[in-house]
């Protein structure tokens, strides 16, 4: 990202109270994201900014470290002018939220709420299923084939690298820079967006790789977790990087809504007038 | 070998005319391809010498100017200039030959394209043959036309003739100047065509044969040729006299009547040069005017009428020629972005004389040769050469088969054949069908046999008569002889006859599937009544009583309970005429509205149905067929009566047999199952793991794999269409092992047509609607002759050259729109499926601003938060309310009214942007037609981007657009910031 700044404002109110949106919002998705969360809340919270973590500019072969991330949002924080009153962290933006909730409550010495939305750890399988996503997407620009040997090749990488996700992570970066020439050629794309777009990849995989040196739990103890029917279901499944996480949280609700649509649905926005001490 | 301009004065450049600059326009749409090029070639008994060749070409391109005109692309868009004779040059290329036809060689070099950059439009060259040399010609249309092509052979012979031999070229008269194009006339010629063309939209120019268009057009061409029969040129003759017509007017209304016949107008445009050279007719260069020819072809017209106006069409054009198509489309409504789909899609060419094939060069004798152009600029193109009595056909590879050409050229010749009978009679009877067509029809349709006994119970009581103790029923572990269930529905009826039933009554039947079920039927018949196994319906069908099955407590009013019957060993009384109604079954409405009422099927129908799958599916005494379908079913006839009709066994199949295949294949395995029917729209799966059973489904009902896999385990699968109108199966066929579309053929004693909308019936290759008369048609069924009691199926067929059916979808509500099937079914289905739409119409209106475009109208109150689902393609529009008539149902005028009306005023269903002064509206448009471009979607100036089904990789291309057209620079997070096109467009504006 081009652009270093910390925290992006997604909504701003005068009288100094903010809530703390930690998401990977670069990636361009159809899942709604946190200001779809705030216009959903519209005038309950219009006493609220909203300020959002943006991903500092970090090549996996620096290695970083769950610090690296964490250093880059706590240095600059807001918390200097505003009171935090919430934390919220979507999928594995939550394992993130801990340690900022930390530095938060050390800052202003009062704890912030901290809502957690679908949360998740970061494993290997998740490292894959977001790379075979990715595949899907460049839809017919592969042939059934070449989709297919992306498929095995992904699986090939996390097999071979299960200790060490950071490895994982690099590997498969590696594959998807193979695969996204290939794309962009044949779509007529010239190399400045291919680069472009590999730079995302990569930084979504080191943040996502990054945040399974963090231990939540301490903090996620007195969390509230917020889950789309998706991801219940992946509970219920045994999937290893939502079980891991929703495993640890007391306070945990369910919504009939799809992972896209949970931070848009009107029963989440009632569940947090209902449950938030907002 | 190119042309070398040289040092000399270079004379000035022009600008193309509207023409040239149409032609140039097509080389851009298919670039690399020869689409313009005119080509001839010769054939010549013996050596021809290419220093001479080379000179003499070149004093003709001296005297003559066009030869020498070069185009080539400018700022100011396409510009020609003449180059000096001293300084033009056409080197004669020497051409390899494969050996095989001299034609095919020839056609690499008459495909090359010319590059529009300042070099010579014609090229020249020269193959060594064994039987002589070859000389090709090819010209760009630029500087050329036919007529110049035979201008260019008669001038450039001699000057070979004399260059060759050492003589000095023959004087050649001064080329004649070209003549200013008068402006007023051409202003009047101008207005003639606007008037001409007042208000039509080129909305009917497909066939209903041939294939989907594709996206983007190749223009690859083949062409088939007829020679007339001495009977087909004597009709021409013979119809100029009777029609006062002359004969281009004789061979353009029967085009137009085929056209018209296999679905293209009523209101059609045709395309036809018309040669302007006047009394200059030695000129040389591109001097025809396309003009379009339009006409009503109506079918209920006789063919002089039709005749007739072609003649007055025709003889308007020949008057205003002096503006062409091209000076006119600046101001047409244009379909599309395509150079040719702006009018016509057809082209009419009428060739009065071209030289004959042999002429002499050199002293040498030579034949002209004809280079098979690999390119159509049109779906069809008619060329008429009279004095060879030659017809034949140009067509676009992609839009229709070879087979169809040849079918079409085949229907022309018998047009001209019956018209000239009777010159008055109407079009439709005649237009559009040739001999073939006739043999194959009529041989597909001879399905008549005699069906005997002629209804199933009296062929049930001969085989409880020959094989009593054989098993008729299984349930399970319970086993009824034929002797069993004569007796007991022998007991039914006199039940029944106490309660007052006689032949002609309806019974209701209120019985669970099974054994009981059987008897109930039968003892039904044997009353003489209809059974209705619906008891829902029992009043409004006027059923005397409803027979209710035992265990059902108390019997009520009207009711009689079937567990009072008593088997009766005695002898039953013959049973009832096959014209006798057998049952009364319920019946959706084949266009999809709610269902109608039970429709009535005749003993004669149900008889014919068994008879002809007992032949088809080798089912005799002992064979085992599953029961599985609802009595209220269509499915049921053939599960329950083929095997009581023929000595075989029914198996009652329990009722997860439905749904778990494992069920399914252990019923079948336990009782020696060989037939098993799949009811229509039920899942197949429940057919995985057949093997060795005969198999009836409806081919779409059965996916590739499991059709594979049911015959690599020896399974038959037998494709079979009908519904309840028409007793069940109606067609059958053999699916195709590769499950590919199966070829389907009427059942005994039972008729298949292709019909178009006006009722007219379609031959070989044409797509209509699949209407059936015969034996299985419920009496209820409206008479139409000359067909008899037709039922109209709702599917869309075409009949196959071995005469089977194929079906290609359902009629009407599947659609192709911009290339995409569409189903308008699904598009409603999807509207209505969110929350707050109360209703939904789906329809393709056709504008003449974008051709054929998806409206879809939503009936909520929800507004302004309303957004279409995501993935609804075409333009979708909210209402409060859809407009409805009297009767409360959606008004489909109106509905086709008002999309009209929204597409011209250009509303989509958008909420005007609430946040911020509106951005520059012109961008904002752009960026709403990238968005829909990229996504496929509809889009509003409020479309999230990746709401809408986008990713960061179409994001990627999205961003590179956005350059491209804006030429701002935007990272990525940038297009993931500003989402939708207004604020795109305002980030854009930003700088």
């Amino acid at each position: 990202m081009p652009n270093q700044n910390p925290w992006s404002t997604v909504a701003t109110a005068d009288p100094g109270k903010v809530i703390l949106g930690v998401d990977f919002p670069a990636e361009g998705r159809r899942e709604a994201d946190f200001g779809d969360l705030m216009k959903k809340m519209g005038a309950e919270w219009s006493g609220y900014s909203l300020m959002q973590t943006i991903p500092p500019n970090i090549r996996l072969d620096e290695r970083p470290s769950s610090d690296t991330y964490v250093r880059h949002w706590i240095q600059d924080g807001p918390w200097r002018e505003y009171e935090v009153v919430a934390v919220m962290g979507y999928c594995v933006g939550g394992v993130y939220a801990a340690p900022i909730a930390r530095s938060v409550a050390d800052a202003q010495g009062s704890m912030p709420e901290v809502v957690l939305f679908d949360p998740q750890f970061t494993d290997a399988g998740l490292l894959a299923s977001e790379m075979v996503k990715n595949i899907s997407m460049a839809g017919p620009v592969f042939s059934d084939e070449e989709a297919e040997q992306g498929r095995k090749d992904t699986e090939r990488i996390v097999a071979a690298n299960a200790g060490d996700l950071m490895d994982a992570a690099t590997a498969i970066v590696g594959l998807y820079r193979d695969l996204a020439s290939i794309a962009f050629k044949r779509l007529g794309l010239n190399d400045d967006r291919r680069d472009e777009i590999i730079r995302l990849f990569e930084s979504y995989m080191a943040w996502l790789a990054s945040a399974a040196e963090i231990d939540p739990a301490p903090v996620w103890a007195g969390a509230t977790a917020v889950m789309s029917a998706d991801y219940l279901g992946l509970e219920a499944q045994g999937n290893a990087s939502v079980g891991a996480a929703t495993r640890i949280i007391d306070r945990r609700f369910s919504l009939d809504v799809t992972h896209a649509d949970l931070m848009r649905a009107d029963s989440t926005a009632e569940l947090l007038l209902d449950k938030s001490r907002l | 070998m190119d042309s070398r301009i040289g040092q000399g004065v270079r004379p000035g450049r022009d600008g193309a005319t509207a023409k040239e600059k149409a032609l140039w326009l097509l080389e851009k749409l298919v670039p690399g391809t020869g689409i313009n090029n005119i080509t001839v070639a010769l054939h010549v008994d013996g050596r021809l010498r290419p220093e001479a060749l080379e000179t003499s070409i070149g004093a003709v391109a001296g005297r003559h100017a066009i030869l020498r005109t070069v185009f080539s692309e400018s700022d100011a868009g396409l510009v020609k200039e003449v180059i000096p004779a001293s300084a033009f040059r056409v080197a004669i290329e020497p051409l390899e030959l494969s050996g095989g036809p001299l034609e095919e060689d020839m056609a690499g070099f008459a495909g090359r394209p010319f590059e529009l950059d300042g070099r010579p439009l014609l090229r020249a060259g020269l193959a060594a043959h064994p039987d002589g040399d070859v000389l090709c010609l090819a010209f760009h249309h630029l500087v050329s036309d036919l007529l110049s092509v035979a201008a260019f052979m008669r001038a450039f012979v001699p000057v070979y003739d004399a260059v060759s031999a050492g003589r000095p070229a023959p004087p050649q008269p001064p080329e004649p100047t070209p003549v200013a194009r008068d402006a007023q006339a051409m202003e009047a010629d101008l207005a003639y065509w606007r008037e001409h063309l007042r208000g039509y939209t080129p909305s009917g120019l497909d066939l209903w044969c041939g294939l989907p268009r594709p996206g983007t057009p190749l223009m690859t061409g083949g062409s088939v040729t007829r020679t007339l029969s001495p009977e087909g040129q004597a009709a021409v003759v013979r119809l100029q006299r009777e029609v006062r017509a002359p004969v281009a007017a004789v061979l353009l209304a029967a085009y137009f009547a085929l056209l018209a016949a296999h679905g293209a107008g009523p209101d059609l445009v045709v395309g036809s040069p018309l040669d302007v050279r006047g009394p200059r007719s030695q000129a040389m260069g591109y001097h025809v005017n396309v003009v379009p020819l339009r006409l009503q072809a109506d079918l209920d017209e006789g063919f002089r009428q039709l005749a007739k106006r072609a003649r007055d069409t025709f003889l308007g054009a020949m008057s205003h020629a002096g503006a062409s198509v091209d000076d006119l489309s600046a101001e047409l409504p244009r379909t599309g972005s395509s150079w040719s789909t702006t009018l016509y899609r057809h082209f009419f060419n009428f060739l009065p004389d071209i030289s004959s094939g042999d002429l002499a060069i050199g002293g040498m004798g030579a034949r002209l040769l004809t280079i098979p152009n690999a390119f159509s600029k049109f779906d069809l193109e008619l060329f008429a050469v009279p004095s060879k009595a030659e017809i034949w056909f140009r067509y676009a590879t992609e839009i229709l088969d070879r087979a169809d050409v040849e079918a079409l050229l085949r229907r022309y010749e018998a047009l001209l054949i019956e018209a000239v009978r009777d010159v008055d009679r109407p079009l439709r009877e005649l237009a559009g069908w040739s001999e073939a067509d006739r043999a194959i029809a009529d041989a597909a349709n001879r399905t008549a046999k005699p069906v005997t006994p002629g209804t199933v119970p009296e062929a049930f009581l001969s085989w409880a008569r020959t094989a009593p103790d054989e098993p008729a029923v299984v349930d399970g572990p319970r086993t009824l002889s034929y002797r069993q269930v004569r007796e007991a529905a022998a007991g039914v009826r006199n039940l029944l006859q106490g309660a007052g039933v006689g032949p002609g009554d309806v019974v209701a039947v209120d019985v669970p599937h099974g054994p009981d079920l059987v008897t109930a039927v039968l003892g039904i018949w044997l009353a003489g009544a209809a059974y209705l196994p619906d008891a829902a319906s029992a009043a409004s069908a006027g059923a005397k009583v409803v027979l209710v099955g035992a265990g059902t407590g108390a019997a009520g009013e009207g009711e009689v309970p079937l567990g009072a019957a008593v088997p009766d060993p005695a002898a039953p009384e013959p049973a009832t005429a096959p014209a006798a109604v057998a049952c009364l079954l319920p019946a959706d409405d084949p266009s999809g509205s709610a269902s109608s009422g039970p429709v009535r099927l005749s003993h004669g129908g149900v008889a014919n149905l068994a008879g002809h799958f007992a032949a088809e599916l080798a089912a005799g005494p002992g064979t085992g067929t599953l029961s599985l379908a609802a009595p209220s079913s269509c499915g049921s006839l053939l599960e329950l009566f083929l095997p009581l009709a023929t000595g075989g066994r029914v198996v009652i199949a329990p009722a997860e047999a439905r749904t778990d295949p494992a069920v399914l294949r252990r019923t079948v395995e336990e009782q020696r199952v060989e037939i098993v029917q799949l009811s229509p729209g039920a899942s197949a799966r429940v057919l995985d793991g057949l093997s060795g059973v005969r198999v009836l489904a409806r081919p779409e009902d059965v996916p590739p794999w499991l059709a594979r896999r049911l015959a690599d385990d020896g399974c038959q699968v037998h494709a079979v269409r009908g519904d309840a109108r028409t007793c069940g199966w109606v067609l059958s066929g053999r699916l195709d092992e590769q499950g590919g579309p199966a070829g389907e053929r009427p059942i005994t004693n039972t008729r298949a047509f292709v019909l178009a909308p006006d009722g007219r019936e379609l031959p070989t290759g044409v797509r209509g609607e699949l209407c059936v008369a015969g034996a299985g048609v419920t009496p209820d069924a409206p008479d139409r002759p000359p067909y008899g009691r037709l039922h109209r199926t709702g599917e869309l067929v075409r009949r196959r050259p071995d005469g089977a059916l194929e079906r290609l979808g359902r009629l009407g509500r599947r659609v192709v729109v911009a290339e995409t099937p569409v189903d308008l079914d699904r598009v409603e289905a999807a509207l209505t499926g969110q929350a707050g739409v109360t209703a939904a119409a789906a329809l393709v209106v056709a504008d003449p601003e974008a051709g054929d475009t998806l409206v879809a109208f939503a009936e909520t109150a929800d507004e302004p938060q309303w957004r279409p689902p995501a993935g609804v393609p075409g333009l979708v529009v909210r209402l409060d309310l859809l407009p409805r008539g009297a009767d409360g149902l959606v008004d489909h005028d109106a509905v086709a009214r008002l999309a009209l009306e929204r597409l011209a005023a250009g509303t989509a269903a958008s909420a005007p942007s609430a946040s911020g002064p509106p951005a520059d509206d012109d961008l904002v448009q752009r960026l709403v037609e990238l968005w829909a471009r990229l996504l496929k979607v509809e889009a509003t100036a409020e479309t999230g981007f990746f709401e809408a089904g986008g990713h960061s990789l179409l994001a990627a291309v999205l961003a590179q657009e956005v350059e491209e057209l804006t030429g701002v620079h935007l990272e990525l997070s940038e297009i993931f910031e500003h989402k939708t096109p207004v604020a795109l467009a305002a980030r854009l504006a930003a700088g």
